[in-house]
């Protein structure tokens, strides 16, 4: 369940960060090296904190082998 | 002769990158010979599952591995995976260039400037098949050398999984065969997610582990000292790369190929100890782990598939490995990782071995944990 | 890497204490295999340097750590000079306090 979750925010998440480099042209102006960099950067963010969603929400628990009852 | 052999036989993935990295250059379908290549990788090693080796020692034991040359290989291999990443960045810019197609020469080579759609797929593929193969070098530099362990660390962060090197030391190492290690799967669990879990698994460990340390040292977490975040730092180059080269396409096929990488790595961890049980806190013995050490997989894969003993030697070079009787799949790598790919055949296949393994290494303990599996219906 | 051109000696000696045993460490060797390979009864567990059972302290002598101590070691620990065994090589001849019955 707690995976479900953690797997929903980050997909939230990523859609939220790539509507915005999209509304703000990235996809466009990204052979601009003062666009690549911070492109570059955004998405290194975005993954960052898709990772720190995970540990969050989930926790220990998918990594348990016997699930509580 | 003895030396030429043991040395020159470690060679077998630096050459196959070279020679991807040419395939990519030239062009056309030359674009698909890494994936060819993988390929063809695992028909040979199908072919050679019988054939094994002990490792080889002079009349005095002394190893006929020769370190510096060795180690200068690994280094050199940083290098080689960061220009496979620029020739695809360089492909994939002439694609959405839309570069005119014609035969052109560089120093004696003819390639074809310009690219399909069809061949920038076996471009990625490829890149991320070797890539993906480059962890073997990540993974024997987190353990030797201080400046190795840095190395490390850059060529896993050419796949985004710089929180490999120390999670594998300081983790996987201490608390494999037990459920506080994420690269351990358990009995049931299948690669695919398996392959998630492990590689987010290992970075929550490193993130943890900075975060404990840097508040132990009143830093603050965001800072140069917290080598979570510096792992990834160390992925911005090959981002900016893509993303530069490529824009949205560029992002893709840098996803694609660290999703390939990643897999891949996970897929060896997957196998190096799916199933096998160490009751928290008893000493790691060669019993848990499996060994695939058939002559291909283990020139290949430069050892690795000698997981037995290198859990038990950690620093131990390794062409000096050895066969420990440590439980064995008795096919390799390649053939195995194809098993894999199908979970009920994967299981269908290991029941057996973990059987034995209960009745024949498992201590009491542990024979309990399994019986916890088996009473899930898990084996 | 950046000390090629300096003379190095080929291997130095490491004198655990209390015993006062002396043992060679090879170049580029680490303590903790010269000391089994020695005979020596050196606790250990991991050998990759995350668990600490192969930790000593260094009363004398140059260390070249392989790895970061600091996340094994507490900071009162690496202040006293303690090193982790399996993943320190030598620098020079060194004097070293080990407990052999862990």
């Amino acid at each position: 369940m707690k995976n479900l979750k953690a797997i929903c925010a980050m997909i939230i998440w990523t859609a939220f960060s790539i509507f915005v480099l999209y509304s703000l042209g990235a996809h466009i102006h990204y052979r601009e090296i003062i666009w690549a960099i911070p492109t570059s950067i955004s998405l290194l963010i975005v993954h960052m904190i898709n990772m720190i969603i995970y540990f969050t929400i989930t926790g220990k628990e998918p990594y348990k082998w016997f699930k509580a009852s | 002769m003895k030396t030429f052999y043991v040395n020159a036989r470690y060679l077998i993935v630096p050459v196959m990158t070279i020679a991807t990295i040419l395939g990519l250059f030239i062009g056309n379908y030359f674009a698909w010979l890494g994936v060819i290549l993988f390929g063809l990788n695992t028909i040979v090693d199908t072919l050679t599952k019988n054939i094994h080796l002990r490792a080889d020692f002079d009349d005095n034991g002394n190893s006929y591995g020769i370190k510096r040359l060795q180690y200068a290989v690994m280094y050199l291999m940083l290098p080689a995976f960061i220009f496979l990443q620029v020739i695809l960045a360089w492909r994939l810019y002439q694609y959405t260039s839309v570069t005119s197609f014609e035969t052109l020469s560089f120093l004696g080579l003819s390639y074809q400037s310009g690219i399909t759609g069809f061949n920038l797929i076996g471009s990625v593929l490829s890149a991320g098949l070797w890539a993906g193969l480059g962890i073997i070098y990540g993974h024997e530099l987190s353990h030797n050398r201080k400046e190795g362990f840095l190395v490390s660390r850059l060529i896993m962060a050419l796949s985004g999984a710089s929180h490999f090197t120390y999670a594998h030391v300081y983790n996987h190492h201490l608390d494999l065969g037990h459920e506080d290690d994420p690269a351990t799967a358990p009995r049931g669990r299948n690669v695919y997610s398996h392959a998630w879990l492990s590689h987010v698994g290992q970075s929550q460990y490193s993130y943890d582990l900075e975060r404990d340390k840097l508040k132990k040292q009143k830093k603050s977490f965001f800072s140069l000292s917290n080598k979570w975040i510096l792992g990834y730092l160390y992925s911005l180059p090959s981002i900016l790369l893509f993303v530069w080269a490529g824009g949205v396409l560029g992002v893709l096929s840098l996803t694609v190929i660290w999703a390939i990488s990643n897999f891949l790595l996970e897929a060896l961890n997957f196998m190096g100890h799916y199933g096998l049980i160490r009751e928290k806190g008893k000493p790691v013995e060669h019993r848990h782990s499996w060994d695939n050490d058939n002559l291909f997989t283990s020139w290949f894969f430069i050892e690795i598939g000698r997981q037995g003993d290198h859990h038990v030697r950690g620093e131990t070079y390794f062409w000096e490995l050895d066969d420990v009787d440590a439980p064995n799949y008795g096919i390799g790598y390649f053939s195995l990782f194809v098993l894999t790919l199908f979970p009920p055949v994967f299981r269908r296949f290991t029941q057996k071995l973990l059987d034995d393994w209960d009745e024949n290494k498992a201590t009491v303990a542990e024979k309990e944990i399994a019986n916890q599996f088996k009473n899930l219906s898990i084996s | 890497m950046f000390s090629l051109f300096k003379k190095k000696s080929s291997s130095y000696s490491a004198t655990l204490m209390p015993s006062g045993k002396e043992i060679r460490v090879k170049r580029g060797e680490n303590l903790l295999t010269a000391a089994l390979s020695a005979g020596v009864k050196w606790p250990y567990k991991c050998r990759v340097g995350s668990c600490g059972t192969c930790k000593c302290k260094i009363l004398d002598g140059k260390i070249s750590p392989e790895i970061d101590f600091g996340y094994v070691l507490n900071f009162d620990e690496l202040n006293d000079g303690y090193a982790l065994a399996c993943q320190t090589a030598l620098k020079t001849d060194i004097k070293v306090m080990v407990n052999l019955k862990k």
